[in-house]
């Protein structure tokens, strides 16, 4: 489901650039879609550290979680959420609020990964 | 709050709900594999236990935005109960997912066990508070 187009060539923090400027412009829907690619960035970023193979984020995301010392699954966790943010992207799904709080959970993800 | 005041028989009428909602949600899911179904009940029990813990202070967390803003103090105020907010966000999705089936097996299976966790620490937090 959650494919890898287009995010050859920006880091994760130039997405989040894109996407607070989209957020602080007042466009919900293009901050969504831009916060999903930081997303996604990250999750093949950290992939790529790890030595994982594959453009799949939904495995690469199991793959990180598996690795993870916590046992812990924040890495899907975080794609779930952003692949709801891509989908409000396309079609207004989230009431402002429940963008806010999807915002706010996945700009942590990507700033403290 | 006394045992008997209108906002603690909301609170224990939307705490059955949550339950019932929850069963009826890991029945449909278990048995027949309707997952946009079985998601979008587990939602309505992960808000009704929102509107049981709400109630039980004597509050009603109303809209979706109050919800939110509700959740995010109990977080804080309740501690030991990690990820309460993240979990929240699963079983949005899962709303979401109910009527634009957008997320993928593994991302509603993810979801699906976040939601319960939800579920779970939000009913602990009723029987604490209670």
């Amino acid at each position: 489901m959650a494919s890898s187009e287009s995010s050859v060539g920006m880091t994760p923090s130039e997405y989040l650039k894109q996407a607070d400027e989209a957020m602080n412009a007042g466009n919900g829907r293009e901050a969504a879609g831009r916060m999903w690619k930081a997303i996604e960035a990250t999750i093949l970023g950290l992939a790529r550290e790890k030595g994982l193979d594959g453009e799949d984020v939904d495995q690469l995301a199991l793959a990180l979680d598996a690795g993870s010392p916590e046992g812990k699954r924040r890495h899907m966790s975080s794609v779930v959420t952003g692949v709801t943010l891509l989908e409000h992207s396309r079609v207004e799904v989230l009431e402002e609020c429940e963008l806010d709080l999807a915002y706010l959970l996945s700009h942590e993800f990507v700033a403290n990964s | 709050m006394s045992s008997n005041s209108p906002e603690r028989a909301d609170s224990a009428r939307r705490e059955t709900k949550a339950r019932e909602y929850r069963r009826i949600a890991l029945l449909i899911g278990g048995q027949d594999g309707d997952r946009d179904a079985s998601g979008s009940l587990l939602y309505e029990a992960a808000k009704q236990c929102i509107s049981a813990v709400a109630s039980q202070q004597g509050m009603n967390p109303g809209p979706t935005g109050s919800k939110i803003r509700f959740l995010r103090n109990l977080a804080s105020s309740v501690g030991a109960m990690p990820n309460l907010l993240d979990n929240w966000q699963a079983a949005s999705a899962l709303h979401v997912n109910a009527d634009r089936l957008h997320l993928s097996e593994p991302e509603f299976d993810k979801a699906w066990t976040d939601a319960q966790a939800f579920i779970n620490q939000m009913l602990q937090i009723y029987s604490r508070l209670g």
